[in-house]
């Protein structure tokens, strides 16, 4: 029974953990961009869902509906205005201007939100189910079943629609993306506004499972790290067996060994598959 | 245009940065030019980073007693002279702690050393200014770190409490809650397997065992740890009575809602910082319910500071009226160790570092947060212990969270102001 109940909980612990590599995955897979920012994007996202449920006194699922669409035009305003011109002139000033990103996004939060520790609080955030005799947080089990749509919605997104076909064929190849009409720049900017969305729907997720403060973007942004090294870069059904595969093992791992298991993974996947489960 | 737009946001990033670097360096220049008419005090504070709940209040504190001193000069070599307070920002690291340290001895020169806020913090300013010669008062870190981080100490003197005495008074916890030693009681361990978390850990395994108390181990582990399965169902096969531990909010978060996702259910639980600041227990709402920790000051405490005369109460009312936040404990200890050092130059009547050092073992004295009397040595490290009461929190009327004293055995003269009340989020279900 031990080991089932293991089981579910890494299951349901991946898609959360999918959940925060999403947006880095897309800026690494089709910008090319190693986005030093994305842990303190994240952080904003559960600053926002905290401000819009506590103001408008909803369920905090229900603040996406403001928070996603206001990220995604921040991620399009900082791509096409900051991040993109950056690009123009190698990787390495725009790695460095995200790098500036991200403390000027820390110190901001610090001003706005001071240093203290905050969460988003839901009615069921201690409450669980018996289902067979294993024990299921209903937290947890909100939080699968939202990495799970979301993730869902993405692929129909870059599977069905034009943009998504124009981001994928830019991914592929920008160049010959450019000569067939694509606006890579755009493109690049829309990618970017998709993986601010994305990081407003993993920050209202760490928002409801942890705490967070102005410097809690790092640890983040180095699971989002191996998450996406883990799955490919750019795969986002590669992110999410990398992230069900890292919670496994931080379950199987136990509290005192699955953060030791997950990076010792890595490095195996690193050795012997170094593009990922289902990189390109 | 979109040019420009992105060079005006780059100059904003640059001033910014600069702004910080400016900030940083008037103090310096700004000490450098009062050399000789003031006391300088090098102060190293956790003002950003993951340590700021700590550091919070610290700019408050320095403007009271620097202000105090400017009404009340201090006579040093014969002259009448004020305190400058030089503070910098460790930004939570260790290295930038060090780092800071030797620039307050180096560039600054300054008198004394406060090292504040956290072994963190201490250990690595406190061994600098060991390494300088400055005379060094350690404040708000446990002892133990602290003694255990030299092999001597020729410059600290640390005014905190040790871990057996937070042990006791974590026991008088359990005792309150029905658990008492010899009760055959199982105790849940929850530590990191950070410094602060093994020291406590070691400590606790052997006091558990020798109260008579049933040790259930079920490891420490790595801060940030998000999954505490195993540990939830070592609690619930071993069918624990008690948790005690000491954690951050986010693994508190997390080990907590699994040990409550697993059914356990306990009779007292027990913790070190994230059940120390207010802001940090209205974080974690309805988890930080019933919870008992170890309190080292309250406004409600009966002192008043020898040196200014203000008591807890009052303290409090004006920090509130500044701030509009109940006086934080760690800032409490900020304004003692700052009393601490003025009462050194007082009583020493000069700035050399030998007999500044020697003064400040000589002190017994009443600050805000206690009485001082360096009477007491761990290994190398000569130590004041500072008084500890037993607190929970509890829902008020409004469904405010409030730190209530339930237990004073350790310190009768504390003032309890409430009882102990059954109950605790594993039972809330």
């Amino acid at each position: 029974m031990y080991f089932i109940q293991t089981l579910v909980n890494g299951l349901l612990l991946g898609g959360y953990y999918a959940l925060i590599g999403i947006g880095m995955t897309m800026i690494l897979g089709i910008v090319k961009l190693t986005n030093l920012a994305h842990g303190e994007f994240v952080i904003i996202g559960a600053y926002m869902a905290a401000v819009v449920t506590s103001a408008l006194g909803i369920d905090p699922i229900l603040s996406l509906v403001i928070t996603v669409p206001l990220m995604f035009l921040i991620g399009f305003v900082l791509q096409y205005v900051l991040i993109g011109n950056a690009m123009k002139k190698g990787p390495e000033p725009a790695l460095l201007v995200t790098f500036g990103l991200s403390i000027i996004i820390m110190d901001a939060l610090r001003l706005i939100f001071t240093v203290n520790e905050q969460s988003i609080s839901t009615p069921y955030s201690t409450k669980t189910f018996t289902v067979l005799g294993i024990n299921i947080s209903v937290l947890n089990l909100v939080l699968f079943a939202i990495s799970i749509v979301s993730i869902l919605l993405l692929t129909m997104f870059l599977s069905r629609s034009y943009v998504g076909r124009a981001i994928r064929a830019t991914a592929d190849d920008a160049e010959a993306a450019a000569l067939s009409g694509v606006n890579i720049k755009k493109v690049y900017a829309i990618a970017m506004g998709v993986s601010m969305a994305s990081a407003a729907v993993a920050g209202l997720c760490i928002g409801m499972k942890s705490t967070f403060n102005p410097t809690s973007g790092g640890a983040y942004l180095s699971t989002a790290f191996v998450v996406v090294v883990i799955g490919g870069m750019g795969s986002i059904p590669g992110t999410l067996i990398a992230g069900i595969v890292f919670g496994l093992a931080q379950v199987i791992g136990g509290a005192s060994y699955g953060q030791l298991i997950s990076y010792v993974m890595l490095l195996l996947v690193l050795v012997i598959r170094p593009r990922g489960i289902l990189g390109k | 245009m979109k040019r420009i737009i992105a060079l005006l946001i780059i100059s904003v990033m640059v001033l910014s940065l600069a702004a910080c670097g400016a900030a940083q360096d008037g103090a310096t220049a700004d000490s450098k030019t009062k050399s000789s008419d003031k006391i300088k005090i090098g102060y190293v504070n956790p003002t950003t980073g993951a340590l700021a709940g700590n550091g919070e209040g610290c700019d408050w504190v320095v403007k009271q007693l620097t202000d105090y001193v400017k009404e009340h000069p201090i006579t040093v070599d014969g002259k009448e002279k004020e305190i400058e307070v030089i503070v910098y920002d460790s930004e939570s690291d260790q290295n930038k702690c060090s780092e800071m340290a030797q620039k307050l001895c180096e560039e600054d020169e300054i008198d004394l050393m406060i090292a504040i806020q956290t072994p963190n913090t201490v250990i690595p300013v406190a061994q600098v200014a060991e390494r300088y010669g400055v005379p060094c008062i350690a404040t708000q870190s446990p002892v133990d770190p602290l003694a255990h981080s030299l092999d001597e100490f020729n410059w600290t003197y640390d005014f905190f409490y040790a871990l057996d005495e937070v042990y006791e008074s974590q026991r008088a916890l359990w005792t309150v809650a029905g658990y008492a030693p010899g009760s055959g009681a199982k105790v849940g361990l929850l530590f990191a397997n950070d410094s602060d978390g093994t020291a406590w850990h070691d400590l606790f395994t052997r006091r558990l065992a020798e109260d008579g108390y049933t040790v259930v181990d079920p490891g420490q582990y790595p801060s940030g740890t998000t999954d505490f399965t195993n540990v939830a169902e070592t609690f619930k096969n071993e069918e624990i009575d008690v948790i005690a531990g000491t954690n951050i909010p986010p693994d508190f978060k997390n080990s907590y809602s699994a040990i409550i996702a697993a059914g356990v259910q306990v009779g007292a639980v027990t913790m070190g910082k994230c059940a120390l600041l207010q802001s940090d227990v209205n974080a974690l709402g309805d988890l930080a319910d019933g919870i008992m920790t170890q309190v080292w000051w309250a406004p409600t405490n009966p002192y008043v500071s020898d040196l200014t005369g203000i008591s807890c109460s009052e303290i409090d009312e004006k920090y509130q009226e500044d701030n509009g936040t109940i006086m934080p404990q760690p800032a409490a200890f900020a304004y003692a160790g700052l009393e601490l050092a003025i009462q050194t130059f007082i009583a020493a009547g000069t700035t050399d570092k030998q007999k500044v050092y020697d003064t400040i073992g000589t002190l017994k004295c009443q600050t805000i947060v206690g009485p001082v009397d360096y009477s007491k040595k761990m290994e190398g490290l000569p130590y004041s212990s500072s008084v500890l009461t037993g607190g929970q929190w509890q829902r008020d009327e409004n469904g405010e969270l409030q730190l209530i004293i339930i237990d004073n055995s350790l310190y009768p003269d504390i003032p309890l102001t409430g009882e102990y009340k059954e109950g605790n989020a594993t039972t809330a279900n």
